[in-house]
């Protein structure tokens, strides 16, 4: 078969394959449940709560098989070329339309282009590991009602007693299936629509796993509060797809990328109200500043959930939207993305170096690494960034499943707690050593030997010293990299520290255990994907960045100069790859990382001093003061609903229809009163009546007669 | 001067007219002031028969004068009249009945059950 057959039909399949499962689980959830308890939720028996979570699991699996043949088929279509590979190829289609209004047609439509395909490769990848992975994991969610029920601590009770309920584990993959499903439709989707549709789609998915736990109150108000703090950012995204509506009057990706250049030309303004529009669903999707804080809450979801959706795949589908749009952002908007990024890896990696507990280091972590891709798509660097994001695919799901290893040990996520780990934990401990050292991006520059984290982060640099080169007053946006550099290395050097070196400062952390060989094998495989996945293919020129390079949109490939108002210049591709640039590169990540590893090596004195300086002051601005911004739009929120509410919708609109209606039946009273019942005065009525008719008739014939 | 004519001219169509309108007034004011049920009947019957007593002197040949017609229209509509008169007559007292049944009195101002 030809490719332009075979991988739609492959990646369908990929995509279907989870829906089925979901289904699947769904019905039969619902069925064993009932027939279980009696009514809806009721326990679901532990061995069929199993089958369900085997249903989902091989599910993912036919996904990954069909999504590395397809990423086989793309290979074999397209070789590995020499450098700059020709202009981007992409199979566009449809699979079914779904949608005739007017001009408007949507349907099931794909775009597939390497980013495609080595997207559907990641996602089901880290999917498969974490599906696996949940079975060590949440084994006591197979537990039955009655005496071996789960019992929560965290959750309250009326009595003020241990929670207990019957496991759910089906549950968890029913919603694992769904999310997937919806991941795979954004990196599919042909169409803005389509786009749309599953952005909310994963959303939901996403709320639905943080509430995982939903009887305790920080599980369902942090699940709450990632559906809100994405809504602000679609609010932008709907008007950003309004305008690219009223501009192109199409929302198919591949003629959208036909037009872009004629409308930029004739709409520049619309054109940067589109960017800037799409731009801030990826700013809530991807937790970037303003909207960073629902991630960090989003942690008190089950920590595979964590390692999924909250750092591999859907907080990176903002970073893969960006990408995706490329041709259609002006260059203002870029450096807008570029600046948000900026700031927003900054206050990510600053955040992640004060907190105490293990996830939320972690999930501000991620919250840096998105601002890192968001900053290199930003400065021109498309394949750069998304590398990044393949990358840190890998190593930030190996960190998240290596602390789920590590809170299974020791029952709690608060760094203090733990200490001296290495010895109980051997395995997890070395898996997560490579992931810290991905997350750090150690490698021997003059070499070019490394681990993942090693390349994505250098080409990434490369944008960074090139654009400031070229634009000298933009020189902060080579900084703030650099310090979020150093930052990064100080962060996740004092992670391992305080977790795996130095003495157990718990009675837990010193009973702890390894974990069984569900969870470790999995780590295994995202770990190899965390050393391997920026490497070439021995013998060829084949890795992860000549594919990405293969589909980088027309605009990456020359500088481009925005108007000018702003007077930038995004340099492009050969001038990252010009050999000072990237010697100077090298050697910055490089000097940054070894900086910020001694630093924090003596900061907390080998593992045996936890608080970082200034910590204290940063936790209460992390606790309190961060989310006193959003308790301020609640509160203004409040007061507009409180207005709206009673001045407006009782005081006017209920008082004006109250006013009519009593006036109706004031009317209606005062009528009644001649209605007496009285027989005579009817009578006497009818003779009156008779009397005017009478004379009336008598005075027209009067006239007649007279006239 | 009319009441003067009407005493000296001979008896004719005015003369009928003014004791069918008599007859009438006399059935309105009945109707109105009785509060004895049988009593408003009655009123009715009044009324009723004052409108007969017009259509017989406005059809009757004799008194218009013009003897050889034998225009009967007058006559029948008073027939009419007396046969839908009778058959009120058996409604309206099963109504009587019924309402003395129902409330123990024929006083109409009893029966105020429709007021608004």
């Amino acid at each position: 078969m030809t490719p332009e057959r075979l991988l739609p039909t492959l990646l369908l399949l990929a995509w279907l394959a989870p829906l089925a499962s979901f289904v699947v689980s769904a019905i039969a959830g619902s069925l064993l449940s009932r027939r279980h308890g009696g009514q809806e939720g009721g326990a679901v028996d532990g061995a069929a709560a199993r089958t369900i979570g085997h249903v989902a699991t091989g599910a993912i699996g036919v996904s990954l098989v069909a999504s590395v043949l397809a990423l086989g088929a793309w290979i074999a279509a397209h070789p590995a070329t020499d450098g700059h590979a020709p202009a981007a190829t992409a199979y566009a289609g449809e699979w079914f339309g779904v949608l005739d209004v007017g001009p408007l047609h949507v349907g099931a439509a794909y775009y597939i282009d390497a980013l495609t395909v080595v997207m559907a490769v990641v996602v089901t990848l880290v999917a498969t590991c974490v599906h696996v992975y949940s079975f060590g994991y949440l084994a006591e969610e197979t537990a039955a009602e009655g005496l071996e029920a789960v019992a929560d601590d965290e959750a309250p009770t009326y009595y003020g007693n241990k929670l207990r309920r019957a496991g759910r584990l089906h549950r968890f993959y029913q919603h694992l299936s769904l999310f997937c499903f919806a991941m795979l439709g954004v990196v599919l989707a042909g169409n803005a629509v389509m786009t749309f549709a599953f952005w909310e789609l994963v959303g939901a998915s996403s709320y639905l796993l943080i509430g995982f736990y939903y009887e305790r109150p920080k599980a369902a108000a942090a699940a709450t509060k990632a559906m809100l703090f994405n809504r602000v950012g679609d609010v932008g995204m709907l008007v950003g797809l309004m305008a690219l509506w009223g501009l192109a009057g199409t929302f198919d990706y591949e003629r959208l990328f036909a037009m872009a250049p004629t409308w930029m030309a004739s709409h520049y303004g619309l054109a940067t109200l589109v960017g800037a529009g799409l731009f801030c669903g990826c700013i809530g999707k991807s937790a970037q500043v303003p909207l960073q804080g629902w991630l960090p809450d989003a942690m008190a979801g089950p920590t595979p959930v964590s390692a999924l959706v909250h750092s591999a795949t859907m907080v990176a589908a903002g970073v893969f939207l960006v990408g995706r749009i490329y041709p259609l952002l002006t260059v203002e908007v870029l450096v807008g993305i570029a600046s948000v990024g900026a700031v927003t890896l900054l206050v990510g990696a600053t955040l992640a170096s004060v907190s105490h507990d293990l996830k939320r280091v972690l999930a501000y972590s991620t919250v840096s690494q998105l601002g890192y891709m968001m900053l290199s798509l930003g400065l021109g660097g498309w394949t750069a960034g998304l590398f990044h994001l393949v990358t840190h695919a890998g190593f930030k799901a190996l960190l998240f499943l290596g602390a789920g290893s590590v809170i299974h040990a020791v029952g709690t996520n608060d760094l203090r707690a733990m200490g001296g780990l290495r010895r109980a934990m051997p395995a997890t401990a070395g898996l997560m050593l490579v992931g810290a050292l991905a997350l750090m991006g150690a490698g021997v520059p003059v070499l070019g030997l490394g681990l993942s984290g090693f390349f994505s982060k250098d080409a990434i640099f490369e944008y960074a010293v090139a654009f400031a080169r070229t634009n000298p007053s933009y020189a902060w946006l080579f900084w703030a990299p650099l310090i979020g550099a150093v930052l990064t290395a100080a962060y996740i050097t004092r992670l391992g520290l305080l977790t795996f070196v130095g003495q157990a400062r718990s009675e837990k952390a010193e009973h702890a255990h390894e974990s069984p060989e569900s969870m470790l094998v999995p780590m295994a495989v995202v770990a190899a994907m965390a050393i391997g996945a920026g490497w070439a293919v021995p013998g060829s020129r084949l890795s992860v960045p000549s594919l990405l390079a293969m589909s980088a949109p027309e605009a990456t490939h020359h500088a481009r100069t925005g108007s000018a108002w702003s007077g930038v210049t995004l340099p492009g591709v050969e001038s990252a790859h010009e050999v000072d640039v990237r010697a100077a590169a090298g050697w910055a990540a490089i000097g940054a990382t070894l900086v910020g590893v001694t630093s924090a090596l003596l900061m907390h004195r080998g593992g045996r001093k936890c608080e970082t300086p200034a910590g204290a002051p940063m936790r209460q601005f992390d606790e309190h003061w961060l989310p006193s911004v959003s308790r301020g739009c609640d509160a203004v929120a409040r007061r507009l609903g409180a207005f709206v509410s009673g001045p407006l919708d009782r005081g006017a609109i209920d008082g004006g229809l109250a006013g009519a209606a009593g006036l109706l039946k004031s009317t209606g009273g005062g009528l009644r009163r001649i209605q007496t019942g009285s027989l005579r005065q009817y009578v006497f009525f009818l003779a009156l009546g008779v009397v005017l008719v009478s004379a009336a008739s008598l005075g027209v014939a009067l006239r007649w007669i007279n006239g | 001067m009319i009441l003067a004519s009407l005493v000296t001219e001979p008896v004719g169509v005015a003369h009928y007219l003014i004791v069918g309108a008599v007859l009438f007034i006399a059935g309105i004011v009945c109707m109105a002031t009785k509060r004895n049920l049988l009593g408003v009947l009655m009123g009715v019957e009044l009324v009723l028969n004052g409108a007969n007593v017009n259509f017989i002197a406005i059809g009757s040949p004799y008194l218009r004068g013009d003897a050889a017609s034998v225009g009967l229209d007058g006559q029948l509509m008073a027939l009419f009249v007396i046969v839908l008169a009778a058959a009120e007559a058996a409604v309206a007292l099963a109504i009587a009945l019924n309402f003395y049944n129902t409330v123990h009195t024929i006083d109409v101002d009893a029966a105020d059950q429709l007021r608004g």
